[in-house]
């Protein structure tokens, strides 16, 4: 016989342990290893599907160089340096020459004369390239690619379909660029358009796609030598990058983000490239530095549910292997007393421990592959990456397998005599060590704000501290739990001991008196309900901040927006009618919202003006509801002078005519009940402008048409108007001014007059926004009327309109500069602070503005530069300054949750084709859909349950450890009185309250992880929230409870079984540790 | 160094060995002196926890005295290093607990369990061993039993197999700790026996330790120890009759 065989059978006879083993590390190995490849794997097709729906332009990189004489040692050296900084990176390179925008004109050879200016041709700018391999990606439509057979002087090209029918271009037809004084004829021999126009070859160029711009009416292609040829082209060698999308990885994206910023530095410094002008366009820097930045954070996030992963199963490792070490205790010292040498028994340990966590972590690898490979993640599995998370696994178990067994394997006695008996107490320094533990990294957790780091060059890198803190401060929160229980239990003692009976002050007596027997399960069970607790609240967390990301951008359950720009009120803009959203099924409040970009900072901000419920509304007369139309009676009395401040022109009578009658109306301001405005214009009525009119009174009547589908409306501004018979502004060689008092308004359905003075006083306004008057609104309003004269001497000169308005109204407007609040960003964009006042300005004009706060909920905006107002104070200033009003361009719908089916259809057709309808719920769907998304999820879920199970696991061992430690001091106990069952339940009692004390401490400090880290765990692998828009931690209660139920259960079974294996220990009265067989 | 000290198989002088740590503390042996010679058959006798075993596992090198001179075979126990501690309990000494348990690996059968000393102490030749581990299990008459694991045997041949995997490889000092201490009279005395013809057959030093003074019919010279030393005048023939030794 040989140790061999000893061995073996030694290890035969713990089979069940050592399959424990082999199956917790094959377990942790196939969990490890499959988020190990499925974060791969997901990361890989997130990669590949961000890049597939990126927007052409941001899937572009353009590398251009003016050509210099030798362009073949130039493309040598990019595609040298290219290959060089990325290496097994899948691409490919498109090289072409361009001119630049040349003018062309009809060609000048003998037969084909200019035809003039009606020649679309003339004065048309085309663009000049060579594509080298185009014929692999356009097609011909028409004739054939560019061939010198049978030309003389013309050099061949080929014109996109495109560009060839905006200017009428066929095959045959000739066109001609002059340069420096030569002329150059080029012939078309073929018409052709891109058949594959995704980005890369073409770069989503719109030229190369459409064949036309505004700009450039024509893309020919010529062969290059032509182009090289011709004297005086300016010509420039483009290189597009162009990545294999189906091939990338996530890996690939780190490579290609680094070397596209570092191509044109190593280019610049290439002596091949000495003199040559070096650019690079396109988006696709940027927008891999983005999914850079998203892979990462998902590789962070994912790292903590590992690393609790390892740690958890590290400690239920070790408790098992604790047990074996106990079950072998006799055994070992058996094989000691025999001569067996330590190194002997290591060697043994070591094999035995090899034996039982690297097969069974390949195996676990193996079964995680297999899984990932019939799920179908979406991506290549990386064997790299399931063989790292197999490896990791694989070490960590065996070195706990190690380190627990060796110690189970002495080598003999110290000087000193066996180890010295385990201490009643946990010494002050230890308990000392451990609260700073936990309070200090829960205070670096709290200073954490993610676990990305990205440095000066914009590369992303994972913080390892950060990643780890969660872990670790869980693990000093187990320990807490572990000085903990004896503390609580020592503390309750004589409460115990009031108790009748034996079992329940003999439980406590046991935990305190013993505070190193469960600290281990203790430390497993308080990281496990810990990940368990960080699990939901990383899920619910992250689930809340979609669902606010979502809400943020829309503002309400649906954001209507109209047109693509906001517009100024005109009579030509048609309100927004409210009526139709509010009577759809399901809309329970619509919400009218102005929504400006604002120019004049270097970052886009917003301004969002919409109705405060605190807000009055606008003053003016009410329109019935219902009326169509109002009239409004107008009496004119004309008066030819001067005015004052227009200086004299001498005018010889002689020289100028009388103009036509003018034509005398009103334009209404209205708004109805949610803020909205809209102006109308009324008929005109003839007056005279000419020198005889000077003096005479007319009464008028015109009437306008209300906007139908609104209402009802309330007119807050009347803006009496002088116009040319065609409409246009007056001009007259006479100034006159005019006295016209608006007697009433009246609406035209019913009659009924209402006079102006009934809405208060009303004043007159510029509305070039210059000269607020305060007239009364029955004092005469001055209109003014130009004059010119037959020498074109245009003299600046009154206003031809008047705006009237409720004296309430203008004093509300007059609130000059208006009060907004603002985002910090906003501010900081405008470098304002509060109280500052600034001028903002929008497409249609200026508002003067005064920081009035920037405690700011922001909504319905996908930046954080935001500012907001009071619609009608807004409206307010813009009518009583003249300036432009803006349109309401934007509705906020909020839905009944319970009939909101279908009413995004129906908002979408209300809204028209020119408008944008954002559903929350499906944005909310689309941002927990991101491709990047799910792994961190998953990871903690998965985590979250094994981490429960494993606990479990260790719980048992732990409990079987103690049951055979405690088997000389349960036949004592039973020689002394105390029954089988009355120890069966202390015993019970003791594991359960291990069990439970654990995870009340690990639901605490899982807590308080969770309170610390999910909000910017959140953050980090959430596309696009705003930095103002502050995750909230959130809890997913039933699936939390499912988790801690779950534990709680083991510890309960587990306490039982305690119990019982103590029962059957007592009535044996034996000493297992000296049973082996 | 003469005769006398050549014969001289065990020695102790002045023995202390204390467990505890701090403010508590428990002095197993005080000060103990101890004379064997080679060949000698000791019994040392004492109420439980008077030092037997402590003396016991120091001369088996399992544990080192905290003051004193310990020397087994001409070794110095308390400054050996732990390859020659190993060294010496395969070689120098064979150990006998008092469970049966202790004594035998539960999956290895009686022969196998036999082999396990001479194959740790490196035995070459398969046919070798099979020959030794016979004739131990004649000598101690468990021949029949070899094949049988240690569940299959009764108490008295689990002892007596024990005692044959004790002998294995030679050793010059045999040390029993309550050799008999779960077997009934009969057995006991099958198992002593056994000590005593096996020890006289192979001419190996015994030392038997035993609350028990019937263990004296069985031993050469009988030493009494109480409170960690030996008790004085105690140390006897076991022919002697001597009341203080057999109670």
């Amino acid at each position: 016989m040989r140790t061999g065989r000893v061995r073996r059978q030694r290890s035969i006879a713990q089979r069940i342990m050592l399959v424990i083993i082999a199956a917790l590390t094959a377990g942790l190995s196939a969990v490890g290893a499959g988020l190990s490849g499925y974060l791969s794997a997901a990361t890989d097709a997130g990669v590949r599907s961000t890049l597939a729906s990126a927007p052409p332009d941001d899937l572009t990189y353009e590398l251009s160089i003016r050509s210099g004489p030798d362009q073949r040692r130039h493309d040598s050296a990019v595609r040298e340096h290219a290959s060089t900084l990325l290496p097994g990176v899948a691409y490919e390179l498109h090289r072409s020459v361009v001119t630049g925008p040349r003018t062309i004109h009809p060609p000048t050879d003998g037969e084909s004369v200019p035809e003039g200016d009606d020649d679309p041709i003339t004065a048309a700018r085309a663009v000049i390239a060579a594509f080298p391999d185009l014929a692999e990606h356009a097609e011909l439509v028409a004739g054939g690619w560019p061939d010198h057979a049978g030309l003389l002087d013309a050099r061949p090209v080929a014109v996109h379909a495109g560009g060839a029918a905006k200017l009428d271009m066929r095959v045959g037809d000739g066109f001609s660029i002059a340069d420096r004084g030569e002329v150059v004829d080029f012939v078309v021999t073929g018409l052709w358009s891109p058949h594959d126009p995704a980005p890369g070859y073409w770069g989503g160029e719109p030229l190369a796609i459409d064949g036309t711009t505004d700009h450039i009416a024509l893309l020919a292609v010529a062969r290059e030598p032509d182009l090289a040829s011709v004297p005086g082209f300016e010509l420039s060698a483009r290189w597009r990058l162009e990545p294999d999308l189906a091939e990338l990885t996530a890996a690939d994206v780190a490579v290609l983000h680094t070397a596209l910023a570092q191509l044109p530095v190593v280019l610049a410094t290439d002596s091949r490239l000495a003199s040559a002008q070096i650019t690079t366009s396109g988006g696709l820097p940027a927008l891999l530095g983005d999914v850079h930045h998203q892979v990462q954070a998902v590789r962070g996030v994912v790292v903590i549910p590992l690393a609790l992963l390892g740690v958890a199963g590290i400690i239920a490792i070790a408790l098992v292997a604790y047990l074996l070490v106990i079950r072998r205790e006799a055994e070992t010292e058996l094989l000691r007393t025999r001569g067996a040498p330590s190194g002997l028994l290591a060697r043994w340990a070591l094999r035995e421990a090899l034996l039982v966590t690297i097969a069974p972590a390949a195996v676990g690898g193996g079964a995680a592959w297999l899984t990932l490979e019939v799920l179908d993640v979406g991506a290549e599995i990386s064997p790299y990456a399931v063989g790292a998370g197999a490896g990791i696994t694989a070490v960590l178990a065996a070195a706990a397998v190690i380190a627990v067994t060796l110690r189970g394997a002495p080598g003999g006695p110290g000087p000193a005599g066996p180890l010295p008996p385990a201490p009643m107490r946990t010494p002050m320094l230890v308990r000392a060590v451990i609260v700073a533990s936990v309070v200090g990294s829960a205070w670096l957790l709290r200073r954490a704000d993610t676990p990305l780091l990205t440095d000066a060059g914009g590369v992303t890198r994972i913080e390892p501290l950060a990643v780890l803190l969660p872990a670790l401060v869980l693990l000093a929160g187990g320990l807490l739990g572990a000085v903990a229980v004896p503390t609580m239990a020592r503390a309750s003692q004589r409460l115990a001991a009031r108790q009748r009976g034996l079992t329940g002050p003999l439980a406590v007596r046991q935990l305190a008196r013993r505070p190193l027997t469960h600290a281990l399960p203790v430390i497993l069970v308080v990281i496990a309900i810990g990940t368990a607790t960080l699990a939901a609240g990383f899920a619910a967390t992250w689930s809340d901040l979609q669902e606010r990301t979502a809400g943020q951008r829309t503002g309400a359950d649906l954001q209507v927006t109209f047109g693509d720009r906001p517009v100024a009120v005109t009579d030509d803009v048609t309100a927004v009618s409210l009526g139709p959203y509010r009577t759809t099924s399901g809309v329970e409040r619509v919400t009218p919202v102005v929504s400006l970009p604002l120019s004049g900072s270097r970052s886009s901000v917003e301004l969002l003006a919409m109705a405060a419920d605190s807000t009055e509304p606008l003053p003016g007369i009410d329109l019935p509801a219902g009326a169509r139309a109002v009239s409004i009676e107008l009496a004119a009395e004309t008066r030819v002078a001067l005015r004052e401040d227009v200086p004299a022109v001498d005018i010889d009578p002689a020289d100028v005519t009388d103009p036509a009658p003018a034509r005398l109306g009103v334009d209404l301001w209205l708004v109805d009940a949610d803020g909205q405005v809209a102006t109308v214009r009324s008929n005109r009525s003839t007056v005279p402008v000419d020198a005889e009119a000077d003096g005479v009174s007319s009464q008028h009547v015109v009437t306008a048409s209300l906007p139908g589908r609104s209402g009802p409306w309330r007119v807050v501004a009347i803006e009496l108007r002088l116009d040319s018979q065609e409409g246009d502004p007056l001009d007259s060689p006479w100034r006159h001014d005019y006295a016209v008092d608006i007697m009433a308004v009246r609406d035209a359905a019913t009659g009924a007059y209402a006079r102006l003075g009934t809405a208060g006083r009303w004043s007159t306004v510029d509305p070039g926004g210059t000269d607020p008057g305060t007239d009364p609104v029955l004092a005469a309003a001055p209109v003014g009327i130009g004059v010119r004269t037959d020498t074109d001497v245009q003299t600046p000169t009154g206003p031809l309109a008047a705006r009237l308005l409720p004296a309430t109204l203008v004093a509300m407007g007059t609130v000059d500069p208006l009060p907004i609040a603002a985002t910090e960003a906003a501010l900081a964009a405008y470098g304002l602070t509060v109280g500052d006042e600034t001028t903002l300005r929008w497409a249609g004009g200026e508002i003067p503005v005064v920081v009035d706060d920037h405690a700011l909920p922001l909504t319905g905006t996908t930046t954080d530069r935001v500012m907001t107002t009071d619609l009608s104070q807004l409206t307010a200033l813009q009518l009583s300054t003249g300036r432009p009003v803006a349109a309401v361009n934007q509705l906020r719908l909020e839905l009944d949750p319970l009939t909101a089916s279908g009413v995004t259809a129906t908002v979408t057709r209300l809204a028209g084709p020119g408008a944008v309808v954002l559903d929350r719920a499906a944005i909310a769907d689309q941002l927990r859909g991101n491709a990047f998304a799910g792994p961190g999820r998953v990871a903690f879920w998965l985590v979250g349950a094994v981490a429960v199970v494993v606990a479990a696991v260790g719980l048992t061992a732990g409990a079987a450890a103690v049951t055979r430690r405690r088997a000389v001091e349960v036949a004592m106990l039973r020689s002394v009185g105390l029954s089988a069952s009355q120890q069966s339940r202390s015993r019970r009692r003791e594991q359960l309250l291990v069990s439970l004390s654990a995870i009340a401490v690990g639901a605490a400090v899982g807590g308080l992880v969770t309170a610390l880290s999910t909000g910017q765990l959140a953050r980090t692998v959430t596309t696009g929230p705003t930095e103002s828009l502050h995750p909230v931690a959130q809890l997913a209660l039933m699936p939390w409870l499912a988790l801690v139920g779950g534990a709680v259960a083991a510890g309960v079974t587990v306490a039982i079984a305690h119990g019982s294996w103590v029962r059957r220990q007592a009535l044996a009265a034996t000493t297992p540790q000296h049973r082996l067989w | 160094m003469g005769d006398d000290m050549t014969a001289t198989l065990v020695r102790c002088e002045a023995v202390t060995r204390t467990f505890g740590t701090g403010d508590v503390q428990v002095r197993a042996l005080r000060g103990l002196d101890l004379t064997v010679a080679a060949g000698e058959s000791v019994a040392l006798v004492g109420r439980p926890a008077s030092g037997k075993s402590t003396l016991l596992r120091i001369l088996a090198g399992l544990d080192r005295p905290t003051e004193g001179v310990v020397m087994v075979a001409g070794h110095d126990l308390t400054s050996m290093r732990r390859q020659a501690r190993s060294r010496h309990l395969r070689r120098t000494v064979g150990i006998l607990w008092r469970e049966p348990t202790r004594n035998l690996l539960p999956y290895l059968t009686a022969q196998e369990n036999v082999a396990v000393p001479m194959m740790l102490s490196g035995w070459r030749g398969r046919r070798r061993r099979q020959d030794r581990v016979r004739e131990l299990l004649e000598l101690v008459k468990v021949g029949q039993c070899r094949e049988r694991r240690p569940d299959e045997l009764t108490r008295s041949e689990q002892q007596r197999v024990a005692i044959a995997t004790a002998l294995a490889n030679s050793p010059e000092l045999l040390l029993a700790d309550e050799p008999a201490g779960q077997l009934n009279r009969a057995e006991a005395h099958e198992a002593l026996a056994a000590v005593e013809h096996a020890a006289t057959v192979l001419d190996v030093t015994v030392i038997i330790a035993s609350r028990d003074p019937s263990v004296a019919e069985h031993a050469q010279r009988v030493i009494s120890i109480q409170d960690g030393r030996v008790h004085d005048g105690s140390t006897t023939s076991a022919d002697s009759g001597d009341p203080a030794v057999q109670r």
